[in-house]
């Protein structure tokens, strides 16, 4: 909030530099989708399993 | 409206993961008929102890190792109590409530089904393992909710 | 007084939030207090009935013959997921809006204090039959059970005097936006906005069941009624409410998370459309609840289950806002490694603190929310107890630690305080012993769940039945839990009565974030209202018409009445 004209200048072309700084939060959410799968498998089987 | 590029793949990501959830619950409700209880029909609550669907409470054998039995859920008891069948059974239950809502499950099953005053439910399960299992309510019905219980017994 | 016209003129189409004053005119911090305070109330007696219930559970206490398990359950549910979750988004929607709208209309403090009265009111009404034991229906009251008449007009007053706030926000939202014709609502107003108009359609759907259909037949005036009408506009009023408190929250991880952290606003036009999809999706999620219901078809039961799963899209898009969030507002500190910008988030503030924990939380309660809505694996968690324990994830941790959060900058806020470095460090611990408290609970509920144990359901052994022993190890658990919880409570409420009264004076910031996409604004139609009410209609009419004609239709019987007790 300090800088407000270098922090809109960054935000407006640099689409590059953008992607790349959010892969972290990729590689985040992926282990979230990891997470999903796996619990609701898991109470797949056991419906499966009591079927 | 821009979207950044690791975003889009992740809704994409997402999206399909939940839509693949779907699917395999809609081939197994739809086609191997695997749906969630979901009986339509009705019955007046206070005439369900005099009606002739649950007057004759009792296991009724209707082919080999498969039974159907109408039972009364009311406040607080299972109507008739303990079952017993063979190991192997296919049972069909039938089930109303002539007084308030109440839920029917068996432990280690899938049998769970809400029992709706005015509506039948029915349910039906294959007994594959022998042992003694826990039918009990699982809907708040009053005071006594938690005496109301019984066993079916696989032998 | 500050009015909206007094306002400088901002920039066209941009997220107005910044260059206001601090603070917000009194009347309107006074109408806030008052909502927290019964809130704070709320949470303090119905976290009391909830330790009692879990002593009850685990067999380790009887309760005197006067008061009953249930009547325990009743008031615990009552107080916390309606009178303290509506009192507490009112308290700080009303305080934010007026901060970043600068100023209540006036007409909306009318209809705040009038609304207020009557949930207060109604509160009280409610709260005396079920401690009278009057009133042992839970807060679901599901017909035929039947309570003393006097606690439904107590529920109506609620939701009346809710209806109300609901108007004063809607003035106060469409008068700033007469006054800045051309201007985009800043992303705070547009928030509760939305939780507002939520509440509009939770509140019609309880107020035709309480109103029209229960209260004439608690009265004696009609003799029977159909419980799956009543199942079904209940559940169209409680899995709304659960999407009120969630808009409520995620108000804070969007507007005020980035500000707490020196980050800014991930993007204020994505946010917005993921409330416009939550609003217009929301209301058939509640049919998840009737999955095992007779009466509904198959078909219609998938559509409902489709339904319910367009709400989960919105929660992908806020899981990637907020890591987005915190992963801008490291690399801008010079973090390059993949994960690093995690290391550097301001964990030991406990405004972000507990943001960080109610939004891990978020994790496993909406996953176990995907679980229950998935069609016949339902059957698998139905009614257990896993159900509970996925409430005390969602509202319990989720929701709460947030709200907890909001405290801690919302009370010194309106009370001209500031947080002490002790104070900081207590709220720190709180936030630690309330999630370690929730985590062996509900963790433990889910388990029993499993196991078959259901949920709402006084201590019993089942006349010593083998599955129920297998719970008791669980059931010790969740009291265990329920002490932490209730410690939890204490402290919290030593924190609040020094923030509202001792901590020393100052000025606190109602952290409000900056727009890190400027060039990317909303178009302006997405002010537009009538739009998102219409399609949200248009979506309850698609899940509601059939089966909601199909009951009505009369060939339906009725239920007379059973009094609880």
């Amino acid at each position: 909030m300090k800088k407000p004209s270098r922090q809109s200048v960054q935000g407006k072309g640099h689409t590059t530099a953008e992607e790349s700084s959010l892969k972290g939060t990729f590689v985040s959410v992926l282990i979230l989708a990891a997470i999903m799968v796996a619990s609701w498998a898991a109470i797949m089987l056991l419906f499966l399993e009591r079927f | 409206m821009r979207i950044h590029h690791y975003e889009k793949l992740w809704l994409i990501i997402g999206s399909l993961i939940l839509i693949i959830f779907l699917s395999i619950l809609a081939v197994q409700t739809f086609v191997l008929d695997m749906g969630p209880p979901s009986h339509a029909e009705t019955i007046d609550p206070q005439s369900v102890r005099e009606s002739e669907l649950f007057a004759n409470t009792g296991l009724q054998e209707v082919g080999d190792k498969e039974y159907e039995i109408a039972m009364i859920a009311e406040m607080f008891a299972f109507r008739p109590g303990d079952l017993e069948v063979p190991v192997g059974s296919t049972v069909h239950f039938t089930l109303a409530s002539p007084d308030v809502t109440h839920g029917f499950k068996i432990t280690d099953t899938n049998i769970n089904v809400m029992v709706v005053p005015g509506h039948i439910s029915k349910i039906s399960h294959t007994f594959d393992e022998s042992g003694e299992y826990l039918i009990l309510c699982n809907e708040y019905c009053g005071l006594g909710h938690e005496y109301m219980a019984n066993t079916i017994t696989v032998k | 007084m500050t009015h909206a016209s007094e306002l400088p003129v901002l920039p066209k189409g941009k997220a107005a939030d910044s260059g206001l004053t601090a603070g917000i005119p009194r009347e309107d911090a006074i109408l806030s207090a008052a909502n927290l305070t019964i809130a704070f109330a709320a949470l303090l007696f119905g976290g009391l009935a909830g330790l009692l219930q879990g002593f009850v559970r685990s067999g380790y206490l009887e309760l005197p013959s006067w008061i009953s398990y249930y009547a325990l359950l009743t008031a615990h549910g009552v107080l916390l997921v309606l009178v303290l979750s509506s009192f507490f988004s009112i308290g700080y929607l009303y305080a934010g809006t007026s901060k970043v709208l600068g100023g209540l209309a006036p007409m909306t403090r009318n209809f705040g204090w009038a609304g207020f009265a009557l949930m207060s009111v109604g509160t009280a009404m409610a709260a005396f039959f079920i401690l009278a034991g009057k009133a042992n229906v839970l807060y679901t009251f599901y017909t035929p059970m039947q309570a003393h008449p006097w606690f439904y007009i107590g529920l109506a007053l609620i939701v009346v005097g809710i209806l109300l706030n609901c108007v004063g926000m809607f003035i106060t939202y469409q008068g700033w936006r007469k006054q800045h014709p051309g201007q985009l609502t800043p992303l705070f107003a547009f928030f509760s906005n939305a939780v507002f108009v939520l509440w509009v359609f939770a509140s019609l759907f309880i107020a035709v069941f309480v109103v029209g259909l229960v209260i004439p037949w608690a009265f004696g005036w009609v003799p029977t009624i159909d419980p799956m009408i009543g199942r079904t506009l209940f559940w169209a009023f409680g899995h709304t409410l659960v999407n009120i408190w969630m808009l409520t929250s995620i108000s804070a991880w969007y507007v005020s998370m980035p500000k707490v952290i020196g980050g800014k606003v991930f993007s204020d036009s994505l946010a917005r459309v993921a409330v416009v999809i939550l609003v217009v999706a929301n209301v058939p999620g509640g049919f998840h609840h009737q999955i095992l219901d007779p009466g509904l078809s198959v078909e219609l039961k998938f559509l409902h289950v489709i339904q319910t799963f367009m709400i989960i899209f919105p929660s992908l898009m806020t899981a990637f806002a907020m890591l987005a969030t915190m992963e801008r507002a490291g690399r801008a500190k010079g973090v390059t490694s993949l994960l690093g910008w995690w290391k550097i988030l301001p964990w030991s503030d406990a405004r972000f603190f507990a943001l960080i924990v109610a939004m891990f939380a978020f994790i496993p309660a909406g996953l176990g929310g995907i679980i229950n809505a998935s069609n016949q694996i339902n059957q698998v968690v139905h009614n257990s107890i896993w159900v509970t324990g996925h409430l005390h994830l969602t509202v319990g941790t989720t929701v709460m630690l947030t709200f907890f959060a909001v405290s801690y900058w919302l009370i010194p806020f309106l009370s001209g305080r500031k947080m002490t470095k002790v104070l900081n460090r207590l709220a720190i611990a709180q936030t630690i012993i309330w999630a370690s408290g929730m985590l062996i609970m509900s963790g433990a509920m889910h388990i029993n769940g499993l196991l078959g144990s259901p949920r709402r359901t006084a201590n019993t052994t089942y006349t010593g039945h083998e599955a129920a022993a297998d719970w008791a190890l669980y059931e010790s658990f969740m009291a265990i839990g329920g002490m932490i919880l209730f410690g939890a409570i204490t402290l919290l409420i030593y924190i609040w009565v020094q923030l509202a009264f001792f901590a020393p004076k100052g000025e606190t910031e109602f952290p409000i974030g900056e727009d890190d996409s400027k060039k990317d604004v909303s178009p302006l139609f997405m002010d537009r209202w009538a739009i998102w009410v219409v399609l949200a209609t248009l979506s309850i009419a698609i899940a509601y018409v059939i089966p909601l004609a199909d009951f009505v239709s009369g060939h339906n019987p009725g239920s007379p009445p059973f009094l609880m007790p």
